[in-house]
């Protein structure tokens, strides 16, 4: 069940285990890699499916409420990560229990973002490189979707230190490069006055817009201690997070905005393209696609690792292979809707902020007022020789709660309704049955110490 | 010659590579003007932060930390700079474009150099 012996290799980054002081970084670079991981490309294309149904005026209000929830609850759950310097995964064991943190692990991110979201990145990857290349064989989108995949599998095999390599290259570039296309798009289509002055094609509601917003980057907060168990101090991890979803996501999603806005074109790239900018918008799109993917098959190998103990680079290449077998299928049998297998990952991606809730309920809340525990950095800490659970059952049952709620309740924002179910009831549940003189947590096992098995 | 040596050249350098892209606002019309105007700001900045930083950093080792970051942001905006230079939108005259490509390959190479002996020398980027 545990075991002494230890999983090491050069590229493993500490998948089952603590990140040791020694390993870790400063603030700069943890606000890099978040901004360059999950901001981009993906990010000023919803900006324009916002674009679509508000006006500027109302974007913006959209955008600055969805970016102060973001900040908040993205800051106290990198700091979770800082503090205990684990995967989300294996910090799940503690809400949900080992069992739990594994199944968990598996359903929510090794299936949809390692697995599913990589496939369909990489099949687009491929569509891509069609267009750039027509009718070049090497750039089929099937042959491009399995060169795109081997490299993006490659640099997921590096793991962390690759991450922030192409964060740092990449970020001032990526930032260059949007900022440019924004402003060639502005000043050929009529300036600012005209995004204030455009009326939208179509309608959304503010609450809306506030909801796709949140909703955007709800999974990137939750998983944010993937990257946040690097970084030296809480305070940094929190503090990067802020930052970076602070300075880069309103400019990024609300230049998708006013593109739009502007153009009326619905796909942003599109208008970049028909006003010259030639290969500039594609290395956008490709460059995005990259460090997108590689986080996904990041994250998706280290909770593959929390399922089953293995190597972490080993784990990142089988989710690789499959992800772009999946890719290479779909770009090889043309015609082939790609439709249902998205609705499937998307409903699994449905339940992940109901246990954003529950992570932070039970770090800030349990452990601390009702375990009694107030040093944080002891909160998630897996001390050898001791006894900890196989099943979490208040975490289980705050999960389900959560991810019903979120699921069917449609009013208000489904993506703060689940967390909030999720937080509110984990504490609840968690209260009565400890109140009742029962432990929530049953199917204790002994771990002796070294990697988490 | 040391490696902080070689830094403080290659910013010094930078100041005049950024005048000269400014200065290519007044020989040129259209959206390339503010395009090399910018980058020239830019590129500007960097440089005179960079030297700002190396005069308040009393250690060798500090300073060329400062080398190696200042560095990392000049290389990634020229490879920002370069991938766009030949879109249609910011098409000009063909010996400003040669001028254009030959400064941001200069930047590029001369800064990866540089980054690349760091890097031997234990100066990660990552981890500066």
């Amino acid at each position: 069940m545990t075991g002494k012996e230890e999983i090491s290799s050069k590229y493993d980054d500490y998948s089952l285990k603590e990140v040791p002081k020694d390993s870790r970084y400063g603030f700069f670079n943890v606000f890099l890699v978040f901004s360059s991981v999950y901001g981009a490309i993906a990010v000023i294309w919803a900006g324009g499916a916002l674009g679509y149904g508000l006006t500027f005026s109302q974007a913006i209000i959209a955008v600055l409420s969805g970016t102060v929830v973001l900040g908040i609850l993205g800051s106290l759950t990198a700091a979770v990560g800082a503090y205990s310097g684990l995967s989300t995964y294996v910090m799940w064991r503690h809400p949900l229990g080992r069992w739990g943190g594994k199944v968990a692990g598996l359903l929510l991110i090794t299936i949809t973002t390692g697995i599913g979201w990589y496939a369909v990145e990489t099949w687009l990857f491929g569509i891509v490189m069609s267009e750039i290349f027509p009718n070049n064989p090497f750039f089929s989108v099937g042959v491009a979707a399995i060169w795109g995949g081997i490299l993006m599998t490659i640099m997921t095999y590096v793991g962390y230190r690759m991450l922030s390599f192409l964060s740092y290259f990449t970020i001032p570039f990526h930032i260059w490069l949007i900022a440019i296309g924004i402003a060639i798009v502005l000043a050929l289509k009529g300036g600012f006055h005209t995004v204030m002055a455009a009326v939208p094609t179509s309608h959304m509601s503010l609450l809306d817009g506030i909801s796709a917003t949140i909703g955007l980057y709800s999974a990137g907060t939750i998983i944010s201690p993937d990257i946040s168990r690097f970084a030296k101090s809480a305070k940094d991890a929190g503090y990067a997070w802020f930052a970076h979803i602070i300075f880069l996501y309103p400019f990024l999603i609300l230049g998708g905005v006013a593109i739009v806005l502007a153009t009326g074109s619905y796909l942003i790239t599109n208008a970049m393209l028909e006003l010259g900018m030639g290969v500039g918008v594609l290395l956008i799109i490709v460059f995005g696609q990259f460090i997108i993917n590689t986080d996904n098959l990041y994250s998706g190998s280290l909770s593959l690792v929390n399922l089953i103990p293995m190597r972490r680079e080993i784990a990142s290449i089988i989710n690789g292979v499959i992800g772009t077998a999946i890719a290479a299928y779909v770009g090889f049998s043309a015609g082939s809707s790609i439709t249902p297998f998205e609705n499937f990952i998307s409903l699994l991606g449905d339940f992940l902020p109901a246990m954003g809730g529950i992570v932070l309920a039970d770090f800030y809340i349990v452990k601390k007022y009702i375990n009694k525990i107030q040093d944080p950095h002891k909160r998630y800490q897996f001390v050898p020789n001791n006894k900890y659970y196989n099943i979490n059952i208040a975490g289980i049952l705050a999960l389900a709660l959560g991810s019903i709620v979120g699921y069917f309740v449609n009013a208000g924002i489904p993506a703060i309704n689940s967390l909030v179910t999720g937080f509110l009831s984990y504490i609840i549940i968690y209260y009565i049955i400890n109140a009742l003189g029962k432990s929530p947590e049953i199917l204790p096992f002994n771990y002796e110490g070294g990697i988490l098995r | 010659m040391n490696l902080f040596d070689n830094y403080k050249i290659f910013t010094i350098s930078n100041i005049i590579v950024g005048l000269v892209f400014s200065a290519l606002y007044f020989i040129t019309t259209g959206f390339i003007q503010y395009y090399n105007l910018v980058y020239g700001i830019l590129t500007l900045g960097i440089a005179i932060w960079g030297i700002g930083r190396y005069y308040f950093k009393k250690i060798e080792d500090d300073k060329i930390r400062v080398g190696v970051q200042t560095s990392w942001l000049i290389v990634s905006f020229a490879l920002g700079y370069i991938s766009i230079i030949y879109a249609p939108v910011l098409f000009t005259r063909l010996e400003i474009i040669i001028i254009e490509s030959i400064l941001s390959i200069i930047q590029i190479l001369w800064g990866s150099v540089l980054l690349a002996i760091s890097y031997r020398k234990g100066y990660s980027v990552i981890k500066v």
